[in-house]
């Protein structure tokens, strides 16, 4: 505690000197107004002098003014968010004061963009980091289930994986490719200042992370329409400062305020449809039946094989249930949007309320959100402004079984086409089993889980000094994620049902405090310095409830306390203290040359006690090439800027349970009725973050004047003491068989280039297109002692192979079918074919992270017509379809049905086919095991798809006078329109549910049942008043 | 400036109160369930706890693993009913993704774990009488040695295998560090278990908790265990005898002993102790144990019947019943109960048996084979003769030996025992008793670590 006072005092130490020097007394002085296109005063907008740093926000009606200016020749450089940057140059004698005004354009070109980066914003051309900006029009141009989701394919580097088709189902944001194996490898999200809470595997009514084949999802509670930016920063120079929590990337979201004076409404209201974006093609009961019948007769069966649930053949022929049909429909969505907007002189008032209802294509299954924002801020005096966000959300999810947990999963597998829907009393068939019925479970297990979240923010920036800001941030971040299961009586078979719950409960505040000053010096040199601390405490606690004899589920049903089930509703908690010290000290010389060097000082309760401090530096340098001699004046090459970072960042993204505390669980009464105690989890006091250097090189370039942007950037980023969750011998006796340690090193390396064409750039036709493509080696170093057994990705057999890239698949290879007795004929380990299935014989033979991925986007802007054509792709990355290996496998015990694929099987000696001899017995395919993972179902994934097409017609200034509106746009979106791929099952692109961190980031493009993404048309109308 | 330095030094100062107090670096949740690693070991209960830890262990591996894996590797079984994990043992082809033998091999070395942390740790907890600190390092000698044995036993080819058991034993864990340990030999293996248990014995009590904890003759009779699986006779009958003499063991009643009659329990030198709302007995129960003709899912051979039902009026062949897929035992059919592990019959069979291996004390050996059959008929007529020779008593006692203990995983060893002792023929199901795939393939867990070799597949098919 010490070094923290100490520290403390340092920092305030230096704010006094800086202060002190404060003493020379001038004269001259410039004010002036900000006004925007509609010569609405612009407020909150930043105002500075060109080769120096002082600058300034305008008052709530536009107005700026810098006084005691020494006499001299000045540009006064003016941006706003949004607004091209503006410059004037003023002549000033001694004592002179000048009035100037800027008309402000909007800008939708991208060098002069204010980007925030972290704890505080710059110019886009005074970033030496790599930082993307996505604005909120991208964010809301098309419905996602979730707002991450509407990231893909709008930032080179940052590849994103949609969810399935559930409602509210995570997406994976990968930025920079995969550094961790074990520790999360999301990237930290970070919302008005606030590190949310994001964890993938809150407690479930039925399973801890992942019951009825769906995670829950933290950030499905972030509403996109209240979102006015979202800033990616990528490299250690925008990440460091960020420290032990930056090396995944940083997601800056900034929320709305209100842009101008005077009062606004703006409504939104989007109505559409969801539909299945691919469809499986099972069999139906013929099919089924003479595929079942000819695997019989294949292992020598006489007659017709018993058929499963005692039905017979007679009754097998006559059912035919098409349980994809019963367990989907065409889902309604639709959402209302809400804004008011108010500003004047000393307030700025932003309230949104919207109401989202997201079905699906699934039957049972929706997102509902209501959300309410409203973001103050309030001049208090001259120097002080006083700041107020809050929203909450309220999230109910209506779920239903999804992937191998039932419903639609069960439609592609354990519900046959001979089971019937009801029997003929008019029952609910339930024969082979209930969940073998998705009908009857889902008409008879109630689920649902409600999110809600408020984010409330407090802040304070005091300007003591001219060029002393000072801010003061407190953030509160609560989220209750209750999920509810009941089983009524039919399922139970008994008089009353079973309620469950599960809930996890998220306390997160932060405190933030930092000091800004800059300083010009001589000779166009500018200096600025940001000091801060921040604090954060994240509490979270979770809780297993369940009620037999209940006659609904407990968020509408009063339990008796005594039919609560022995040894549920006990509480357990976790907490996590991160305390952190951070600078930045930026230099720039002549506007052209900018040095910044950032570093934090990091302290995490979640690493061992020898390693509880970190430090994390990073220098970043910029240089504005075109503003040399040898290329000023330069008519195609108009801007060129170099950039350079090299940095440390860390990832301590690694559960809240303690990892590193050595525990003895105790029990009162074990065997015997004797207490017991033992170790449960091993002490590991060197439990450490991961660590990665990155180095960045970078090339912000402009043609024809600015006809054509982009970004051309390598990275190389070496991360070491990377987590694994390893299994560990058995013989070390521990109860669990997983430990933590650091003990990887992974390399990623890439190139990422993203270009913006106006390609017509006229009055009433304009063309526009955006295109990114990013490629990234990623590269297993070392993984110390351990083998390639020893991290497995939950059930899906990939694999950390030393050598490989995270996330390999690790299988044995299938090599032909036997073209004589239709048998599949498989490789050892050495290449040598064999009929034996041995997983000894596994061999890295895949990744399933894309060689390249991007996006490509088509903006045709005619009169006040726009269509907007998106696509994403993604190349050379695997898919791994796991339920191939019964969908397509043996017709054995489990009585899975089979898709239609398998009709291309070895039948006679000489065939050529896709698929071995239909047999039930494993043996046939040379395995001890029915379903056998080979690489006959590690397929090329490929694919490129239309994401988004949509259609606006904006009304005319003289149709909105008429109709006395602000602004008005109606428009049709289509989502998930087309895909173009060799893959030939569900949907190329994948995101299942994972049992942990180490599944989700070494299985994310692995499917089992997974139920495809939606496809969605929609209306939508936005106006503003 | 004055005003402003005041501002910004009260404004600093207050954050830094506000950051720096202690509690709000204070994470821990609290759980009383949960104790700190440096709070956990403090006083001399805290050790018996980890102890008992150890007992709760045992408890759950001789629930029924240690018996019917032995079971489905001998001629004792047939296949078993649907169990897919199963099915690669009777098979003799487990592989390592097989996570029922995984979680088998790796609850021995739970136990282990436990008595190396109460041999780790006892010497810097304060509090003990020395005889209370001698019994409880005794115990974790008995613990280690228990769970070492069984280890040996079923992932390692037998003792004797190589004529200087030079061949690969298991993983020998002498201290409870995560350490990286690679496999000892054979010869290693049983050094170190025959060292833990004879350092054992002194400070072991003469009984324990009724038998359910480690004693001085629990330790010799594992001893003689071990001896007997090391055809090291001359050992075995001085330990029994030490058992015997100690007047503290009876022969049940009962040819079953697996049911709580007190009868039973006088048999019981070390057994897993079942009461009904902590029934240890259910997972050996439910493997072989169905109603009227349903197969269960380990039924018994064709093989094993016709011996048992070969000579009239022996009470064991009512522990038989025909079923779905040919015989079930009966011998499990109680609701729960006790389950020994250490017990008289197989010591007075393996005293016999060593007896007439070394042609010493015939007399007694005769007197212990008879006493075996005596009980199982009720009478004398089919004991052998008090003038029998060496190898009548071996084959009696071999014979007896497999009539007592089936279902519990003996047979397997006994054949391994004789192969390796030079006997011909010994074959197990057709498979000579040293192929691979009868010792049990290490779980997958093992390989993490580079350089652990395991077990060769295979070749008994």
């Amino acid at each position: 505690m010490n070094l923290n006072i100490l520290y403390r005092f340092f920092v305030l130490f230096s704010l006094l000197l800086v202060s002190a020097q404060l003493t020379a007394q001038n004269t001259a002085s410039v004010k002036g107004k900000m006004l925007d296109e509609k010569s609405e005063p612009l407020s909150f907008a930043i105002v500075r002098i060109e080769g120096t740093t002082t600058a300034q926000n305008t008052d709530v009606d536009g107005n700026f003014e810098f006084k005691n200016l020494a006499a001299g020749n000045y540009v006064i450089v003016a941006t706003y968010l949004g607004y091209q940057l503006n410059k004037q140059a003023v002549q000033l004698a001694a004592g002179e004061s000048k009035v100037i005004k800027f008309n402000m354009q909007t800008d939708n070109k991208n060098l002069n963009e204010v980007v925030v980066v972290g704890y505080g914003t710059q110019v886009r051309r005074e970033v030496t980091g790599a930082v993307a900006k996505i604005t909120s029009k991208e964010l809301t141009a098309i419905p996602v289930p979730s707002v991450e989701a509407a990231l893909q394919g709008k930032a080179a580097g940052v590849q994103v994986s949609i969810g399935s088709g559930l409602a509210g189902a995570a997406a994976i944001v990968k930025i920079r490719g995969i550094a961790s194996v074990s520790a999360g490898s999301d990237p930290l999200y970070v919302v008005d200042g606030i590190p949310i809470s994001q964890d993938y595997f809150m407690q479930n009514a039925t399973d801890k992370g992942n019951g009825g084949g769906k995670n829950n999802n933290p950030l499905a509670t972030l509403n996109p329409d209240d979102i006015e930016s979202i800033d990616i920063l990528k490299d250690a120079a925008a990440t460091a400062i960020y420290g032990s929590r930056g090396s995944n990337g940083v997601i800056i979201i900034t929320t709305k305020r209100a842009k101008k004076q005077g009062l606004r409404f703006d409504l939104s209201i989007r109505e559409g449809i969801s539909t299945m974006a691919s469809r499986p093609n099972m069999m139906n009961n013929k099919e089924y039946l003479q595929m079942l019948q000819e695997a019989y007769e294949n292992d020598g069966g006489v007659g017709h094989p018993t058929l499963p649930a005692g039905i017979s053949w007679e009754q097998a022929q006559a059912t035919n249930t098409d349980w994809v049909k019963e367990t989907t429909h065409i889902g309604f969505k639709q959402t209302y949007s809400l804004g008011t907007s108010y500003a004047n002189k000393k307030l700025n008032l932003y309230v949104n309320t919207t109401h989202d209802n997201n079905s699906t294509y699934i039957i049972g299954d929706a997102y509902l959100r209501s959300t309410v924002r409203a973001n103050i801020d309030y001049q208090l005096t001259k120097n002080i402004k006083l700041s107020y966000l809050g929203s909450y959300v309220n999230g109910i999810n209506k779920r239903v079984d999804g992937g191998w947990g039932g419903g639609l999963g069960a439609a592609m597998s354990t519900a046959l086409p001979i089971y019937p829907v009801k029997n003929s009393d008019g029952g609910w068939f339930t024969g082979a089993g209930p969940n073998n019925n998705p009908v009857f479970m889902r008409e008879n297990k109630t689920q649902r889980t409600q999110q809600q979240r408020t984010l409330q923010g407090f802040a304070l920036d005091a300007t003591p000094l001219k060029n002393l800001i000072l801010h003061l941030n407190g953030n509160y971040d609560y989220l209750d994620n209750t999920d509810d299961v009941y089983e009524d009586t039919a399922l139970v078979k008994q008089p009353k049902g079973i309620a469950k719950r599960g809930a996890t409960y998220t306390n997160n505040y932060n405190i933030i405090a930092t000091a800004f000053y800059s300083q010009t010096l001589k000779r166009s040199q500018k200096l600025s310095y940001l000091l801060g601390t921040e604090y954060q405490r994240t509490k979270t606690a979770f809780k297993y409830l369940e009620y037999n004899n209940i006659l609904g589920p407990l968020y509408n049903t009063t339990p008796i306390d005594s039919n609560l089930k022995l040894g549920t509703n006990v509480l357990s908690k976790s907490i996590s203290v991160f305390d952190g010290y951070f600078g930045r000290v930026s230099y720039s010389l002549k506007d052209k040359y900018f040095v910044s060097l950032n570093g934090r000082a990091d302290y995490s309760s979640t690493f061992g006690e020898n390693y509880r401090w970190g430090f994390f530096p990073a220098i970043g340098a910029g240089w504005i090439m075109s503003d040399e001699k040898f290329l000023k004046g330069n008519k195609t090459l108009t801007f060129l800027k170099a950039r350079a970072s090299f940095g440390k960042s860390g990832n301590s993204n690694f559960g809240g349970s303690y990892p590193w505390w050595g525990r003895y669980k105790v029990n009162p009464a074990v065997y015997n009725s004797v207490p017991s105690r033992y170790v449960e989890i091993y002490e590991n006091p060197d439990f450490h973050w991961e660590t990665t250097k990155t180095f960045d090189i970078g090339f912000d370039f402009s043609l024809f004047s600015e006809r054509i942007t982009g970004v051309l950037e390598y990275y190389n980023k070496n991360t070491k003491d990377v987590i694994l969750s390893v299994s560990v011998p058995n013989y070390y006796g521990f109860q669990s068989g997983n430990y933590a340690a650091n003990v990887g090193k992974i390399n990623n390396q890439g190139i990422e280039f993203a270009t913006k064409l106006r390609v017509l750039d006229g009055n009433k036709f304009r063309y526009t297109i955006d295109f990114n493509i990013a490629r990234n080696y990623n590269k297993v170093l070392d993984i110390g002692s351990y083998t390639e057994e020893a991290v497995s990705g939950g059930t899906n057999d990939t694999r950390i192979v030393e050598g490989q890239p995270v996330g390999t698949n690790y299988l044995v290879r299938f090599s032909r079918i036997d073209k004589s007795n239709g048998k599949p004929v498989y490789l050892d380990k050495n290449g040598n074919e064999t009929y034996t299935w041995d997983p000894a014989n596994r061999v890295p033979v895949g990744n399933i992270y894309p060689k390249a991925y991007g996006g490509w986007s088509n903006t045709l802007i005619y009169n006040r017509w726009e269509l907007d054509v998106n696509f994403v792709y993604s190349i050379g990355g695997k898919i791994y379809d796991s339920s191939s290996k019964r969908q397509l496998g043996t017709y054995d015990s489990d009585n899975w049905n089979h898709t239609k694929d398998q009709f291309d099987r070895w039948q006679k000696p000489g065939d050529e086919a896709a698929y071995p001899v239909l047999t039930r017995d494993k043996a046939t395919y040379g395995s001890a095991t029915p379903w056998i993972n080979t690489d006959l179902w590690l397929k090329d994934a490929s694919y490129m798809r239309l994401r988004s097409l949509s259609l606006y017609y904006s009304l005319t200034e003289k149709q909105l006078k008429k109709a006395k509106l602000a602004s008005a746009r109606i428009g049709f979106v289509s989502t998930n329109v087309f895909l173009f791929t060799k893959f030939r099952g569900l949907d190329p692109e994948v995101v299942r549910d994972f049992e942990n961190a180490t599944d989700r980031n070494t299985s994310p493009n692995i499917t089992y049942l997974t139920p495809p993404q939606e496809r969605t048309n929609s209306i939508s109308i936005v106006i503003g008043f | 400036m004055k005003r402003i330095k005041i501002y910004l030094i009260g404004s600093f100062l207050l954050i830094t109160v506000l950051f720096s107090c202690k509690k709000m670096f204070d994470v821990d949740p609290n759980d009383p369930s949960q104790i700190r690693k440096a709070d956990a070991l403090k006083k001399p209960s805290d050790v018996q706890e980890v102890l008992n830890a150890g007992y709760d262990n045992i408890s759950n591996l001789f629930n029924g693993r240690v018996q019917y894996y032995g079971e489905l590797l001998s001629d004792n079984v047939i296949a078993p009913k649907s169990n897919n994990d199963y099915n690669e043992v009777f098979n003799r082809a487990t592989i390592f993704f097989n996570s029922s033998v995984g979680g088998f091999y790796g609850d021995m070395y739970k136990i282990i774990y436990k008595a190396n942390t109460v041999l780790d740790f006892i010497d810097v907890v304060p509090g003990f009488t020395a005889s209370e600190k001698a019994r409880m390092i005794a115990e974790a000698k008995f613990m280690r040695a228990l769970g070492h044995f069984t280890a040996v036993k079923y992932f390692a080819q037998p003792y004797g295998y190589t004529s200087d058991n030079s061949h690969l034993g298991i993983p020998l864990r002498k201290n409870s560090t995560p350490e990286v340990t690679k496999r000892s030999t054979c010869k290693e293996s049983y050094d170190f278990i025959i060292k833990d248990l004879t350092e054992a014995v002194p400070d072991l009590p003469e009984t324990n908790l009724n038998n359910t904890n480690a004693t001085k003759y629990a330790a010799k009779a594992l001893l003689a265990k071990v001896y007997f699986q090391m055809n090291d006779f001359a050992n075995v009958i001085s330990q029994v005898n030490d058992i015997v003499n100690s007047n503290l063991f009876g022969l049940a009643d009962s040819v079953n002993i697996y049911d709580n009659s007190t009868s039973a329990k006088k048999e019981m030198i070390f057994f897993i102790k079942s009461v009904n709302n902590d029934q240890k007995s259910g997972d050996l129960r439910g493997n072989y144990h169905d109603v009227g003709s349903n197969q269960p899912q380990i039924g018994v051979s064709a093989n094993l019947y016709a011996v048992a039902s070969s000579r009239s009026g022996d009470k064991r062949t009512a522990y038989y019943a025909a079923c779905v897929g040919g015989f079930r035992s009966l011998k499990f059919d109680s609701a729960y109960f006790n389950i020994p592990v250490l017990y008289l019959t197989d010591m007075l069979l393996m005293r016999a048996e060593a007896l007439a291996e070394t042609t010493t004390n015939l007399s007694v050996a005769i007197a212990d084979v008879n006493s075996i059959i005596s009980r199982a008929f009720g009478g004398i007529s089919q004991n052998i003769s008090s003038g029998s020779g060496a190898e009548t008593i071996k084959v009696a006692a071999r014979f007896e030996r497999r009539l007592e203990m089936p279902m519990e995983g003996d047979r397997v060893q006994q054949l391994k025992r004789m192969g390796a002792k030079g006997e011909p023929n010994i074959l197990i199901r057709n498979a000579p008793w040293n192929c691979n795939g009868l010792a049990l393939q290490f779980p997958a867990s093992e390989s993490t670590i580079k350089g652990f070799q395991m077990n060769p597949e295979g070749g008994c098919n």
